[in-house]
Order: C-alpha cells, then sequence, then structure tokens
C-alpha cells in the first residue's frame, strides 16, 4: 500500500502546482488547459473517425461526401491540436518560470535567515544542495508532468466512455491488460529515490575528488608527493561502488520490466483472439473489431505514458516537499529567529538610515557591545566559550590573543551574531538602544571570500550605499594599498576579477586579495570591524602599511582584531588573552608586560627571534 | 589563446571529430558492448516492419480465415512471438546500452584522470586550458555518451522508419513519398533551430556559470559568513535574479520562434497525413487494397509519422553533442610531461643557468636570468614582496615547471630528464595546500606514493606540533575532518597548516624540503615550536623557506632577496643588513613592532 500513499502524493503535488499556476495567471491557464484537453484528446477524435470511415466502407453505402467531410474534421481537429500545442509551448513556458522563481525565492530567502552553526553539519549542506536543486529544477519537472499527467487522466477516460459505447463488457478487461504490465512502476520510482538519496554522499565525495585531480593548484601536490594515484583508487572505490549499487537496481528492474512487458503482450495477443472470436461470432462488425484493437493499442499507449511520467515525479516530489518543509520550518540545530521578511533589504534600508542618522557624529555617540556570562559549546567537543564578560566600547581598538583553539574565532562569531550563545547573552548598544547584530558589523576573515566579480563590487560590497560612489571609492582604494590592483586593471573599476567567467578576468595573487578584502571591510561605515589575521598573506612592508592604515582609519569606529602577529597587538587599546574558552588577561600591552603574565610569554616567543642576533643561537622558548 | 576554442561556426562543419572520438573510446572495454549493441539494433530496426506485415496479413486476410483455423492460429501464433520477441530484443537492447554507457562513463574519467597525471602543470596555468577543462569536466561525460551511446537510438529508430517506408511503397509509391516529403522540411528546420541553439548556449554560457556562482554565493558555507555580516542577501538575489531573467528572454525568444515554424511544419504534415487517407479510401474503391489492409495502412501511417518524429528529434539532440567533442578531442591533445626512468642523485647541488620562466600564453617574465648555485644541505630562506616570483622559483626547483629559459642542473644532469623521479627527493609545504577531506591519516598519506606505516605517520605528527590535537580527536588519526562525511571534524587553519607540514615530513630521506609561509596560520607557540624543531627536521637536507615573517632568517645560512623576478641580494643576514637595501627595510619594519 506504499505505492498507493505515494502515488496520493505525487497526485496531491500535481494539484498543488495546478493550483498555484492558476493563482498566477488565471485566463492564460484556462486557454492552456483547453488547448491541453484538444491535444489530449486528438488522438481520440483520429480513432472514432477512422472507425466511422471503416464502417462506411464495410457497409459499402454511399462514400462520398460523407468520407470526406469525415477527413475534413479529422484534419480540423489535427491543426487545432497542432495550433494547441504551440500556445500551450510558449504560454506555458512562462508560467513555469514564473513559478519556479517564486518557490527559489522563498528557499533563498529562508536559507538567508539559518544562523551559521547549521552549515556545521554534513547533513545540511547536502540538504542544502537538494533545496537548491528542488526550488530551480523540481518544480520545474513537476509543472511540466502535471499537464501528462491531467493528459492521460482525460485521454484514458475518453478512451474507455469510446469503448463501453462499442462493447461495454470489454472496458474493464482492456483497462486492465493496459494497466498490469507497469504495476512495477511506481515501487521501482520509490527505490531509485531511495538509492539517489543513498548515494548523494557518494556523489559529493566524487565530485570533490575529481576536483582536486583536476585543479591546478591541487594538482601540484599531488604529482610532487606521486599521490595522485592514490586520490585516483579513491575516486574509482567510491565511483565503483556507487555503479555497482545503481547496476543493481537497473539489473533487478529491467528483469521485472521484462517479465511484466512480456506478460503484457500475452495478454494483448489473448484480448486479440477474444476480439477475432467475438467478430467471427458475428458480435461486431470489422471496424468495430479494428477499433477495438486500436483501442487497446492506444489504451497501453496512454497507460504507458502515465506510467513513465508520474512514477518520476516521485523524487521531485520528495525534494519539493522537503523544500516546503524547510520554509515553513526550521533547521534541527537552528535557534527560533523572529519572521523578517527580506530580512537583509530592512537592515539595509536601517544601515542606511544609521549613516544618515548617525554619520559623522555617530560615532561620538556612545555604543557598545557588551557580553555577559557568554558560553558557547559545539555540538560534538570541539571548542567551546566559558563564561566570557566583556565591553568592547566604541573608538577603540580590541586584541584577542592566544594560542590556536583559544576561542579566540568562536568568539569573533558570536560577538557577530553568527552563532548564537549557549549561555549567557551579548547587547548591542547604540545611541541608548538597543540593536541587531546584523546592522553593527564589517569583517575581514583569515578565510575572506574573493569575489569574481568585478573590483567595484569586490570594494563595494561593504558598503553597498556607496557602490557607485567612483570617486571615493578611487580615493579608498588609494589609501588601502590597492593602488597596485587599480593600475593593473587600467583603473577601470567595472574590471572583472578572477578568472572564473571571464577569461579575460584579472588574476590576482592571495596577498592582493587579501588588501581587497581588508578595503572592503574599511569601506564599511559600520560601528565596528572585526579583523581575523588581516595580513597573513602580505609581506613585511605591506603588512606595516595595512596595519597604520587600520589605526588610521578608526576615525571613531571599533576595530577588534585577531592575530598571530603579536607585534601588531600592541597597537591595540585593550589586549585580551584568551585560553580555554576564557579571557585570562586583559589590558594594554605595557600593563600586560608589566604582569609578566601569559601575554608577557607569548609577546616575548615572537619577538625572541628579532633580537640579538649571533649566529647560529637557537630560539628557546622563554620561561 | 592555446586550448581555448573560438566559436567559430564554419570549424564545426567537420564530421570527421565523431570518427576521432569513436577510436578513442572505443577500445578493448567498450567495443565488445558497442559491437554487440549494433548488432542488436540492426535487429530492433527491422521488427516494427515484420511486425506491420504480420497485422497486414491478420486482417487483411481476417474474413478467409474464419474457415481455416489452424491458419488463424498460426497468424497468431507467429504475430504474438513476433511482439514478444520484440519486447526481448528491446529490454536486452536496453541492457546492452545501459552497460556501455556505463563502461563509456567510466573509461572517459579515466581517460580525463590519466591526462592529468601527465599532463604538464604550466599548462593549467592558461586560462584558455582552464576553460577547456572546466567544460569537458562538466560536460564531457554526456556529450561522449551522446555522441557514441545516443547513436544507437538513433541508428534504430533510422533503420525502423526506413523498413517502415518500405512497406509503404510496397502498397502504393505514393504513401511513402507523401510521408518522406513533409519531414524534410522538419529536418532542415531542426538543424537550423540546433545550430542557434548551440551558439546561443555558447555565448550564455559565462552568464549560467555566473549565475551558478552567484547561487554559490547565497547558498555554500564558505561565503555564508561575509554575507550575513555584510548584509549581501539582496544584493546577490537581485543580480542572480537579473543574470537568470536575461538569459531566460533569450532563451524563449529562440524557443519562439521555433515552436511557431514548427507548428507551421507540423500542420503541413497533417494535411499530408490526411491525403495518405484519401488516396487509401480511393485505392479500397478501386479494389486495389481490402478493408483491412486499410485499417493497417491507416494506424501504419500515424505510426511511421510519429516516429520519424523521433528519429528528428533524436538527431536534432544527438547533433548538439557534437559540437562539444572538440573540447575533448583538444583537452586530449594537451602536451604530456616527458618522463624518464632516470634517477636524480641523492644529495645533490643545484646549479640554475640563467634561468628565467614565463608562463604559457604570457610573455610576462616572472623569473628573469637567475643564477645561482645552492650546495647540498644549505639553508636558504626567501624574501620578498608578492609577485617578486619566489614562489614560481621554488617551483622550478621542485620540478614542477620547466624554464622557458636556461636550465637547472641538479648534479651536473639537466633537471629536465630527470622527470618525475627527481620529484621523490622533495617535500614541499604548499601555500595552498590540500586540505584534504579525509581522514587525518589520509592527510598526511598525501605526502608519499606507498601506504606509510603508522609509526611514521605519528612521527611526522609530532615533528609538525599536530599530534598534540589528533592525539584527542575523537578517533585519532581515523577521524574524518571537513564537511563530506558524517561527525566530520572541521579544523582551524593552523591545524591544518600543521598536518600539511606533516605530509612533507613523512618521507624522512627527502634530499630538498620547502616550506612555503609555512608558519603563517600557526600561533607563536606553535610558530616556535617549529622553529625549534628546525634544525632536527633540516638535517641531512637542503632546506628553502619562503616567509613573510623574516624571523625564520635566524635559522638560515643565506637569504635571498627577490625583487620583480630577480635576485637582487644575496647574502647572510648580517652581509645584508650592511647594504641597507630591500632586505634592511624589510627586516627593520618588521623588528619596529617587537621593540
Amino acid at each position: 500500500m506504499e505505492r498507493w500513499r505515494a502515488l496520493k502524493k505525487i497526485i496531491f503535488y500535481y494539484t498543488w502546482a495546478l493550483k498555484a499556476a492558476m493563482r498566477e495567471k488565471r485566463t492564460w491557464m484556462l486557454m492552456i488547459l483547453a488547448s491541453y484537453v484538444v491535444i489530449s484528446l486528438s488522438p481520440n477524435v483520429e480513432l472514432i473517425v477512422s472507425k466511422a470511415i471503416l464502417s462506411r466502407m464495410e457497409s459499402q453505402e454511399q462514400y462520398f461526401p460523407y468520407v470526406f467531410i469525415l477527413l475534413g474534421i479529422l484534419l480540423l481537429v489535427f491543426i487545432s491540436s497542432d495550433v494547441g500545442n504551440v500556445i500551450y509551448m510558449l504560454f506555458y513556458e512562462k508560467i513555469r518560470y514564473s513559478i519556479s522563481n517564486k518557490l527559489f525565492e522563498r528557499v533563498m530567502r529562508r536559507i538567508s535567515r539559518l544562523s551559521m552553526d547549521a552549515y556545521e553539519k554534513t547533513e545540511n549542506n547536502e540538504f542544502m544542495e537538494r533545496l537548491v536543486s528542488a526550488s530551480r529544477y523540481d518544480l520545474h519537472n513537476l509543472i511540466s508532468s502535471n499537464m501528462s499527467f491531467y493528459a492521460t487522466i482525460t485521454q484514458t477516460l475518453a478512451y474507455l466512455a469510446m469503448i463501453i459505447s462499442a462493447s461495454p463488457v470489454l472496458a474493464l478487461p482492456m483497462l486492465l491488460v493496459a494497466v498490469i504490465p507497469y504495476c512495477y512502476r511506481m515501487n521501482e520510482a520509490k527505490e531509485k529515490t531511495d538509492l539517489d538519496y543513498e548515494l548523494q554522499g557518494a556523489g559529493r565525495r566524487m565530485e570533490y575528488l575529481g576536483k582536486l585531480m583536476t585543479d591546478g593548484k591541487s594538482l601540484k601536490e599531488l604529482r610532487l608527493y606521486g599521490s595522485f594515484q592514490k586520490v585516483h583508487q579513491k575516486w574509482q572505490g567510491t565511483y565503483g561502488a556507487a555503479a555497482e549499487k545503481r547496476y543493481g537496481h537497473f539489473t533487478k528492474w529491467n528483469r521485472r520490466k521484462f517479465l511484466y512487458g512480456c506478460f503484457g503482450q500475452i495478454l494483448d495477443i489473448g484480448i486479440l483472439v477474444l476480439f477475432v472470436v467475438i467478430y467471427y461470432h458475428n458480435k461486431i462488425n470489422f471496424s468495430t473489431l479494428f477499433f477495438l484493437w486500436q483501442c487497446q493499442a492506444n489504451l497501453n499507449k496512454s497507460v504507458g505514458w502515465f506510467a513513465s511520467i508520474v512514477p518520476n515525479s516521485y523524487e521531485a516530489v520528495r525534494r519539493i516537499e522537503e523544500c516546503l518543509g524547510f520554509i515553513e520550518g526550521a533547521l534541527s540545530e537552528e535557534k527560533a529567529e523572529e519572521e523578517t521578511d527580506g530580512l537583509n533589504e530592512l537592515s539595509e534600508k536601517s544601515d542606511d538610515s544609521q549613516t544618515q542618522k548617525y554619520g559623522k557624529k555617530a560615532v561620538e555617540e556612545n555604543f557598545a557591545i557588551r557580553l555577559s556570562h557568554v558560553g558557547y559549546q559545539y555540538a560534538e567537543g570541539g571548542f567551546s566559550i566559558k563564561d566570557v564578560s566583556l565591553e568592547i566600547k566604541q573608538n577603540q581598538m580590541i586584541a584577542l590573543l592566544g594560542e590556536n583553539g583559544s576561542g579566540k574565532s568562536t568568539l569573533i562569531k558570536l560577538i557577530l551574531g553568527l552563532y548564537p550563545c549557549s549561555s549567557g547573552e551579548i547587547r548591542y548598544i547604540a545611541d541608548g538602544s538597543e540593536q541587531k547584530a546584523e546592522t553593527f558589523f564589517g569583517c575581514a576573515f583569515q578565510d575572506y571570500a574573493s569575489y569574481h566579480l568585478s573590483l567595484r563590487e569586490n570594494v563595494g560590497l561593504g558598503n553597498l550605499a556607496a557602490m557607485k560612489d567612483d570617486k571615493k571609492m578611487q580615493a579608498h582604494l588609494r589609501e588601502s594599498n590597492c593602488q597596485d590592483i587599480v593600475n593593473d586593471v587600467g583603473g577601470d573599476l567595472d574590471a572583472t576579477l578572477g578568472r572564473l567567467f571571464d577569461l579575460k578576468g584579472k588574476g590576482l595573487s592571495g596577498g592582493q586579495w587579501q588588501r581587497l578584502a581588508n578595503a572592503r571591510a574599511l569601506y564599511s561605515e559600520r560601528l565596528a570591524l572585526v579583523f581575523d589575521e588581516p595580513t597573513a598573506r602580505l609581506d613585511p612592508i605591506a603588512e606595516l602599511e595595512q596595519m597604520e592604515h587600520i589605526r588610521k582609519k578608526l576615525q571613531g569606529r571599533t576595530v577588534i582584531l585577531v592575530s598571530h602577529r603579536i607585534g601588531f597587538a600592541r597597537i591595540a587599546d585593550t589586549i585580551c588573552y584568551m585560553e580555554d574558552g576564557r579571557i585570562l588577561e586583559s589590558g594594554s600591552h605595557d600593563s600586560l608586560m608589566s604582569q609578566q603574565g601569559r601575554y608577557y610569554r607569548l609577546f616575548r616567543t615572537q619577538a625572541q627571534w628579532y633580537e640579538g642576533r649571533d649566529c647560529g643561537e637557537q630560539g628557546k622558548i622563554p620561561e | 589563446m592555446r586550448g581555448g576554442i573560438a566559436v567559430n561556426k564554419a570549424k564545426y562543419q567537420n564530421k570527421l571529430d565523431r570518427l576521432k572520438l569513436l577510436k578513442v573510446f572505443v577500445d578493448r572495454r567498450t567495443g565488445g558492448l558497442f559491437g554487440l549493441n549494433v548488432i542488436l539494433l540492426v535487429i530492433l530496426g527491422v521488427f516494427p516492419s515484420i511486425i506491420v506485415n504480420v497485422q497486414f496479413r491478420l486482417f487483411g486476410s481476417i474474413d478467409e480465415m474464419k474457415d481455416s483455423l489452424p491458419r488463424l492460429l498460426g497468424i497468431i501464433f507467429v504475430f504474438a512471438s513476433v511482439q514478444v520477441g520484440y519486447k526481448a530484443v528491446s529490454n536486452l537492447s536496453n541492457w546492452v546500452n545501459y552497460m556501455f554507457s556505463e563502461r563509456l562513463r567510466f573509461v572517459f574519467h579515466d581517460k580525463i584522470y590519466r591526462k592529468m597525471q601527465a599532463i604538464q602543470l604550466e599548462e593549467l596555468e592558461d586560462t584558455g586550458v582552464h576553460d577547456l577543462l572546466y567544460r569537458v569536466r562538466k560536460n564531457g561525460v554526456e556529450n561522449v555518451k551522446g555522441a557514441l551511446a545516443g547513436w544507437f537510438d538513433l541508428a534504430k529508430n533510422t533503420l525502423q522508419v526506413v523498413s517502415l517506408i518500405i512497406v509503404l511503397v510496397r502498397i502504393h509509391w505514393i504513401f511513402a513519398l507523401l510521408v518522406t516529403v513533409f519531414s524534410i522540411p522538419y529536418v532542415f528546420l531542426f538543424q537550423k533551430m540546433n545550430f542557434n541553439h548551440y551558439f546561443q548556449l555558447m555565448n550564455q554560457s559565462t552568464k549560467t556559470r555566473k549565475n551558478h556562482y552567484l547561487i554559490d554565493l547565497l547558498t555554500k558555507r564558505e561565503y555564508a559568513k561575509e554575507l550575513r555580516v555584510f548584509g549581501l542577501f539582496q544584493y546577490f538575489y537581485e543580480y542572480h535574479v537579473r543574470l537568470r531573467d536575461e538569459l531566460f528572454e533569450e532563451t524563449y525568444g529562440l524557443v519562439k520562434k521555433y515552436t511557431i515554424y514548427a507548428g507551421v511544419i507540423s500542420i503541413a504534415k497533417r494535411i499530408v497525413q490526411v491525403l495518405c487517407f484519401a488516396v487509401g479510401i480511393y485505392l479500397v474503391i478501386g479494389h486495389r487494397m481490402n478493408i483491412g489492409q486499410y485499417a493497417v495502412l491507416f494506424h501504419t501511417i500515424t505510426q511511421v509519422q510519429s516516429m520519424l518524429l523521433n528519429m528528428v528529434e533524436g538527431y536534432k539532440n544527438q547533433d548538439g553533442q557534437r559540437y562539444h567533442l572538440e573540447d575533448i578531442i583538444a583537452f586530449l591533445g594537451l602536451n604530456a610531461e616527458l618522463e624518464t626512468e632516470e634517477e636524480a642523485a641523492p644529495k645533490p647541488l643545484l646549479h640554475m643557468e640563467h634561468v628565467s620562466f614565463a608562463y604559457p600564453g604570457s610573455n610576462k617574465e616572472v623569473l628573469k636570468d637567475i643564477q645561482l648555485d645552492i650546495p647540498f644541505g644549505q639553508k636558504v630562506a626567501i624574501v620578498g614582496e608578492n609577485g617578486s616570483g619566489k614562489t614560481t622559483f621554488a617551483h622550478l626547483l621542485a620540478g614542477l615547471y620547466q624554464p622557458t629559459g636556461g636550465s637547472i642542473q641538479v648534479e651536473g644532469r639537466n633537471l629536465k630528464g630527470l622527470l618525475p623521479n627527481y620529484r621523490r627527493e622533495v617535500g614541499f609545504v604548499f601555500q595552498d595546500f590540500i586540505q584534504f577531506l579525509g581522514t587525518v591519516r589520509e592527510n598526511v598519506a598525501l605526502g608519499a606514493q606507498e601506504e606509510p606505516v603508522e609509526a611514521d605517520v605519528v612521527s611526522a605528527l609530532k615533528q609538525s606540533g599536530a599530534w598534540e590535537f589528533v592525539e584527542r580527536l575523537p578517533e585519532m588519526c581515523d577521524t574524518p575532518l571537513g564537511f563530506l562525511e558524517k561527525d566530520a571534524m572541521d579544523l582551524s587553519g593552523g591545524q591544518w597548516q600543521k598536518l600539511a607540514i606533516a605530509r612533507a615530513l613523512l618521507e624522512q630521506d627527502h634530499s630538498i624540503l620547502v616550506l612555503d609561509e609555512c608558519a603563517a596560520s600557526l600561533d607563536p607557540y606553535a610558530e616556535a615550536y617549529l622553529y625549534g624543531q628546525f634544525h632536527q627536521l633540516a638535517e641531512g637536507k637542503t632546506v628553502l623557506s619562503i616567509s613573510h615573517r623574516l624571523s625564520v632568517t635566524r635559522l638560515v645560512d643565506r637569504i635571498l632577496v627577490f625583487h620583480k623576478g630577480q635576485i637582487v641580494e644575496d647574502g647572510t643576514h648580517d652581509e645584508l643588513m650592511e647594504m641597507q637595501g630591500y632586505y634592511y627595510e624589510m627586516y627593520r619594519a618588521q623588528r619596529k613592532i617587537y621593540q
């Protein structure tokens, strides 16, 4: 009975799609439905006309003009069917496009509101892949299939009506003969869908390994170490296992298809014999015999068409169901967030109003970020933050330091509002009122994004309102030590960077991308900026310039700096030393150095390499 | 540009490409199935006409057979067996087709990856090649499958149509004429539409890829942080919608045009069909055909017309594939590395003789006239601003790229003649090292060709400082990393870097060790630990350390300063400080911040 449930589900979504289409453009849809009725009934009419012609010829009555009138009607029906087809193709295409886009938009908006910890699980990443596929392709396919569904139902019912008018008793047997060969289809489709879900992980793995083997950067490393073969073998292993499963599925159902099909053929012949026997008993005339035989053949075709389209929609339906469930509900890890439509639309507006309202003046107002007893635990071990309390004021530079694994990056993500706190709270206060984290920050991460779009966009994405302000942007680029990039593209802000889409795009080095990422953060007029290792890719002189530039550009904002380059931390107003999820020391460089505690030790560890350069002296970690 | 394909209409008329492709992909693995399928399709091709003949026999003489039951039973039996036989052969052909497709897909990937194993690495820096590779990876399998496997269906359809038309001819030539006549405009129409459709696709391909990129920006993990902090959702979404609508308008325009043409031609086809029926009636009146035969004719003509349609559609789909075949042939024709069995001498002296290097397709020399000796066992630091050629220099010494001018001598022998075995002497921590999404062990094991012993893996992890966190992972060396597997762990930048260093240290007997910004993500303690290990892991090796952190120069014997592709300073720390040149400026800038 599983297959009935599956069938019911499919029909439910077909209807849902039809209703969506009707809501979209009512008149068009009525026209389309009318055309489709004509298209679907055209074979039926053809059959009726052929029967009428044959019976005329059999009875040897006057042919003219009767037969030729019939042929005329046939031609008319054919032509209307063709015209209907054109109408259907042209109009339905647009409706299909429009509906899938609406679903896609809803999915995208929902994804944009996910908190970052949803991305931490593999299942979620796989799920999101399916979502994108669902909203882009599956609905599109579903909407095509549902028309075929209605068409074949119409056709089949018309055939049954025609058969009943000729010989009522034969209707049921003929229907059975048509249906029996396809009984297995629904189960086949379900198994295929299950298999596809199961193999999605393998597909991703193969995609990943394939990319490793064909990308210039990774290929170099594999070639050097001679480990290409290993990766290739892993790919082959995954491929082989998946191919075997698919082969198993294919042969199983191919065999069934064969058995059912042969059985169906025998039934077909059987019923033909039945027709012939009835004919020999003079119960029906020849035209009716032929008519019945053709009806059976056409019925078979109709049901066959139905059996190939509908079960194949099963996979699409499952994904769309997931899609709709996702839009309404939440992923397991996510904490409930308020419903805001077009969230970032709003935040952009409020950002603009902030700058308008605040502008230069704002940064003199009191704003602060207050962390009170903040804690965070990853689902499975990993890092955690334990009881951090901190006040970050305006016009301040804070450096977060500590060893790898001390929790710096996690704390940053909490402050940015990307993860919800497991305990405690973070408040963002500006101009005396509470704000949301989204509107507060600009950022430049260690794994900064390189946008293979225009130079303008790479910088302007930090401040959408000022994207078109050429003068401002050019000045900013000059100050942020990015003039070399500007010169490389001949001063054209709209030149494409990166070569993913434009072969003439300008490829940039890691250092150039990093400087752009920093420029992007600084271009924004947000109240607080977060820099996570902003100079990792830069040579010593560029590094110094960049840090001085960041300090200069403070202009009343707050900068939170995370870096292993301890020497730069000293320019911060407050240094927080983190260890094991807590802030253990906090203060200015001088005060912490005089304490001779952990920060002192950290600083000395890096500074020692630049001291007393006697040849051959090895560095030791000071006690 | 080399490897790139100029979209030139005239170029694509070459049908020989299909044959070339046939030669490449139909080998001992696929040949048998290919042959079998050809036989099957011939059989399948003539079946429908046999079936029609039996139908004619049955319905044409149905009244006569009323009295002769055995004859009737005979025909029914033949009819049944022909139908069942058709089903059986069809099914078998399905299976063979599937096997062939799968085998082909496997062979295709195999050929691609074997090519990647042998290709000259510099080629991949060429944007044309990069683009070609992308296209081949994305569409390649379907195109080859379409070009070869798809032809079976097409050939079968053609055979079926032709044999049915022969049947029609035997009734009266006029039917065959009428039926084929309408299809000629159809074929032309679809040819033209396909041509234009392909070029539209090619022209749209950049936009389409950009569209996918935008969707990635909106949904993928890598971009999620910045998207949320800067509030970029609306911007990218609207950008995507604009592109998508543009693409749709263009495609729709073409679809509209050809749907209407196709509709008009379809009407013509229908008129022909009805004409056939009329002629049939005329023949029946003239007693040239009986009613039974007329009935079958009526049925057959409809069948032939829809088969013809399928054939033309199939041809249209097939034809589209061949335009991509050039990509595959171009890809397979890319330069491969010359390989020898020669081994490099261990502990070699490296000598660069007027070495210069430019990437393929570019005139700009990234390295100019480098003349240098590096005795074995020397520890060298390589410094300079971004883009000065440091990394390229290291790649040349590792034997990854070949100089475009001059030569590199390894113990007096040209490096070019010592590949690929020379590379076994080299350990390299790359700046963009692979963060392998497998287990910890697999990550480290990438550093050797054979499977390493557990002890070696642990020892390498200890040396790089990674063991400290690895032994605390839930499954230690067997812990999966990244987001491919369930329960996989995500590592921080520093942790990944330690794994990459362990990878380079796995093989104990490298002669040369290259460290390209290997401490960039390490915190001060990890950095100090590594520097502390330096003496031990650099023992008995030539070491090249590229670094922006000049602290490393404390550990080395010699410093090379690169500027705009040339070595401008070469000496010890003290010598270069005295010179008060580039190095002096850089060192002072860095030291300043620690004082």
